[in-house]
């Protein structure tokens, strides 16, 4: 009796869940990690000598999972149970934020691309005189909220970083105080790795000062909150039920801008793709996620270029009334030549706005000096 | 492929099951050796022809042996079939490191040739030669069968990481073998209770480990790490390790009993000797025992004076080292132990019985966890700089991240201990001995899906899931 039921049970356990990953349809994109799952290559001697057809299996099995979400789950509440403060990458930090951990930065592609925006700077500079430059490096919630951490918790020093971008020939905005003063604040997302509008905001008022402009007040812009269940990546990664939910605000002056991407391919007439607000990547509300080139033609004078990563997005909604032209490059997607994008654009001002640990682990920002 | 993956797990342990059990009692073998070489190949597709070429050797030099009974030729098998695994072991394990060593010692420039390692290949090699050797010595009888010789082979459950099953132990079983449902219920004990320190003891205990090696910064030319985290770390290797390594026999074990095999058992709690001497004979039980079978003993064991069997458990050690890894950090781990048993032979053991236990205990763990950086480190350089670290060797006692990684680990170290004794094991019994046994067989299914759903679910999240055998 006893063992027929150990053996049953086990089984049970292998086949079950074994038969349900047959059962169950495969799925093409992952919401909540914001990724193309790996689907089943086909079976050659070929493939399979080269051992690509077995590790496509195994990627396979491991993406398709059935109850993957519930999985992951279990496992984040497993490490609670171990008075364990991460799982996944994240810290659990007070407040219910789940920052994602960044302790571990190599300082060799950083340098590596400091200099080539040394380089980038000093060749525009050079083509006209009057060009700013500037490198603003935005601190991620790891450093600003870093009294929030658990007790003991490493950490990389995002400002010792940015003080080592001083150190070239770069004009370098560093918002490190703006951001700690306000630290008690909503600036950061406490289930994403981005920061919030407001947070945006506020590196927006430190750039205009540093370019000579004067800022305008929260009050002139018009708040609307966008959605109030947003759950970003670093929710993802530990999959917690009694996570908080986030609050995804925009601001403007103006709802509608006419907003190019990719050169035409695609033309709209508002900074926000309301359609992702239904999906699970909500922060993609901000200029359609991350395209290699967009253009957003504003109300004010002047042009600028941000060469970006996913922090710019929601940074750029404050900047309409400021600029006549407001272009974004992702440098992950952009192929072609910057240099002759600034040329023929004849833009006035260039600003690189990347989160510190992605400026420092980018590979992908030597494509600016092309 | 391992064990502790989700592909073997729910894609090749049910068809395993499927095409075992539904087929008929004299093609089973066969169905085991397809099995067996498809698992192998996952990993290895190359190499499988290694193995196939093994198995056909061993099987032709027991034949061989067999036939020349008696006559001037019967050492053939046994003089083709060591000659021919020691080859094969020496060829792809050692060349590169025998190379390397001459091109350092000798200036010289003699190009690698850079083969990957193929897996196994020290518990096959081993497993392949002890039945010839046994067939010779008349104490395991012939296979003629070269289909269930080659399950005996490529047997998965044991195929990447043991124990080596000699071929006397399963001889009988490899021809008649029955299955019940109590075999299969232990087998699903004892590889759920592997799982589980494989999935979550050893790897979390690993984690802790890479984690601070990793944490040493980079910049500076000599390894460095804070005394406590070189201490926290080394301690949560020690366990990694040995819950590793445990783990999978376990597993392998459990696997035995579901097709119908008894494996030998290769670690009985090896944490809670008092010496060097039980602590081996506790750990790897089956390499230990090869070695004693078919060196020790052959060299003359302790019977001709003190000097030869110095000699003896010399070779025996630095045999030991080296079968762990083509490495110098491996040979040293061997010559390490030797000397230990060998000062325990000629000097401790006199004085053994007026030390107390804790001191024995807290001198064997010592060596041991020492033992580890040894292993751990096979860049010599690496391992110098770490145990410099255990006695202040980076400067600074204890980081912010040592305190953290020691605060968030308490209960996993804590529980790596319970279970590195036999406590689990005597609470066990008294639970059995007490309620009733309904009651108990309740218990042991809530620990069997708890511990294979929540081990499933480290899997899927992704976590830290090594695999430490590649190099044996």
């Amino acid at each position: 009796m006893k063992n027929k039921v150990l053996t049953i049970v086990f089984l049970i356990l292998v086949f079950g869940i074994a038969l349900l990953q047959i059962v169950i349809p495969d799925k093409v994109y992952s919401k909540s990690e914001k990724r193309m799952l790996s689907k089943l290559s086909e079976f050659s001697f070929e493939n399979f000598y080269s051992g690509k057809f077995t590790s496509s299996v195994e990627d396979y099995i491991s993406d398709q999972f059935v109850g993957r979400d519930g999985f992951v789950t279990a496992k984040t509440m497993m490490s609670i149970l171990m008075q364990k403060k991460d799982s996944g990458g994240v810290y659990f930090a007070k407040d219910g934020y789940l920052i994602e951990i960044h302790k571990n930065v190599k300082e060799s592609q950083y340098k590596k691309n400091l200099a080539h925006i040394e380089e980038f700077a000093k060749k525009m500079k050079e083509l006209r005189q009057d060009r700013r430059v500037t490198l603003l490096p935005v601190p991620s919630a790891s450093w600003t909220l870093r009294d929030k951490l658990p007790r003991f918790a490493a950490n990389v020093n995002q400002k010792a970083l940015i003080d080592l971008a001083k150190e070239y020939d770069i004009d370098v905005l560093d918002i490190t105080d703006a951001l700690y003063d306000k630290k008690n604040e909503y600036i950061y997302y406490k289930t994403d790795h981005h920061w919030t509008s407001y947070g945006a905001y506020l590196g927006y008022v430190e750039y205009m000062k540093h370019v000579g402009k004067k800022p305008r007040s929260l009050s002139d812009f018009t708040k609307e909150t966008l959605c109030t269940n947003f759950r970003g990546t670093t929710y993802s990664k530990v999959n917690l039920f009694f996570a908080p939910f986030d609050e995804i605000d925009a601001y403007y002056m103006d709802l509608f801008y006419k907003v190019s991407y990719n050169s035409d391919t695609y033309v709209t007439d508002s900074i926000y793709e309301r359609s992702y607000l239904e999906g699970k990547d909500q922060y993609a509300v901000f200029l359609n996620s991350n395209q290699e080139l967009t253009h957003i033609e504003g109300n004010g004078t002047g042009s600028i270029l941000i060469l970006k990563d996913s922090y710019a997005n929601c940074f750029a909604q404050f900047l309409p009334e400021e600029y006549k032209d407001i272009y974004l490059i992702d440098l992950r997607f952009y192929t072609g030549s910057v240099e002759e994008f600034v040329e023929e654009n004849d833009i006035d001002e260039i600003l690189f706005l990347y989160n510190v640990p992605n400026l420092a682990e980018d590979k992908n920002v030597i494509r600016c000096t092309k | 492929m391992v064990f502790s993956s989700l592909t073997f797990l729910f894609l090749f342990l049910p068809i395993c099951l499927l095409c075992y059990f539904l087929a008929p009692k004299n093609c089973k073998n066969a169905v085991l050796f397809v099995l067996s070489l498809i698992f192998y190949a996952w990993g290895e597709p190359v190499y499988v022809v290694l193995m196939i070429f093994s198995t056909v050797l061993d099987y032709t030099c027991g034949r061989l042996t067999e036939k020349y009974r008696g006559t001037r030729l019967k050492r053939l098998g046994l003089f083709i079939s060591v000659i021919c695994n020691l080859s094969l072991l020496f060829f792809f394990k050692y060349t590169d490191f025998f190379i390397t060593t001459i091109n350092a010692v000798f200036k010289t420039n003699i190009p690698l040739l850079n083969l990957p390692l193929p897996i196994g290949i020290s518990f096959y090699t081993f497993q392949t030669m002890s039945y010839t050797i046994d067939v010779y010595r008349g104490n395991a009888p012939v296979q003629k069968n070269i289909i269930s010789f080659g399950a005996y082979v490529a047997l998965f459950p044991q195929l990447i990481a043991g124990p080596i099953v000699r071929y006397k132990d399963i001889a009988e079983a490899l021809n008649e073998r029955t299955h019940s449902f109590e075999k299969f219920s232990k087998g699903v004990l004892r590889f759920t209770e592997g799982l589980g320190k494989k999935v979550l003891l050893a790897n979390n205990a690993g984690l802790i480990f890479t984690t601070i090696v990793d944490s040493a910064p980079a910049e500076n030319s000599i390894f460095a790490v804070p005394a406590l985290s070189a201490w926290i770390g080394i301690i949560a290797y020690t366990f990694q390790i040995y819950f590793d390594f445990s783990g999978y026999s376990d597993m392998a074990i459990g696997l035995g009993h579901m097709l119908g095999f008894t494996f030998p058992e290769n670690f009985d709690h090896p944490y809670i000797s008092k010496s060097v001497t039980e602590f081996w004979r506790r750990w790897h039980m089956s390499l230990g025992t090869w070695f004693r079978d078919y060196v020790y003993i052959p060299l003359g064991g302790n019977r001709n004076g003190l000097l030869k069997q110095l000699r003896n458990i010399a070779i025996v050690w630095l045999l030991t080292g080296i079968w762990h890894g083509a490495s110098f950090n491996f040979l040293f781990w061997g010559v390490y132990f030797g000397i230990f048993l060998i000062i325990e032979k000629m000097v401790l053991k006199r004085f053994a019985d007026r030390i107390p236990n804790a001191f024995k205990h807290i001198y064997l763990m010592l060596i041991v966890i020492i033992g580890w950086v040894l292993f751990a480190f096979d860049d010599m350089a690496q391992g110098v700089g770490y145990f410099l670290s255990m006695f202040g060797g980076g400067g600074v006692f204890a980081t912010n991240e040592a305190l953290y990684i020691l605060l968030t680990n308490i209960p996993l170290l804590i529980i790596c201990v319970l279970f590195s004794t036999t406590l689990p094991i005597r609470l066990r019994e008294t639970v059995r001995n007490k309620v009733n046994e309904n009651v108990y067989t309740a218990f042991e299914v809530i620990f069997i899906v708890a511990v294979f759903m929540v081990s499933v679910s480290y899997l899927v999240a992704g976590s830290y899931n090594p695999f430490l055998y590649f190099r044996f």
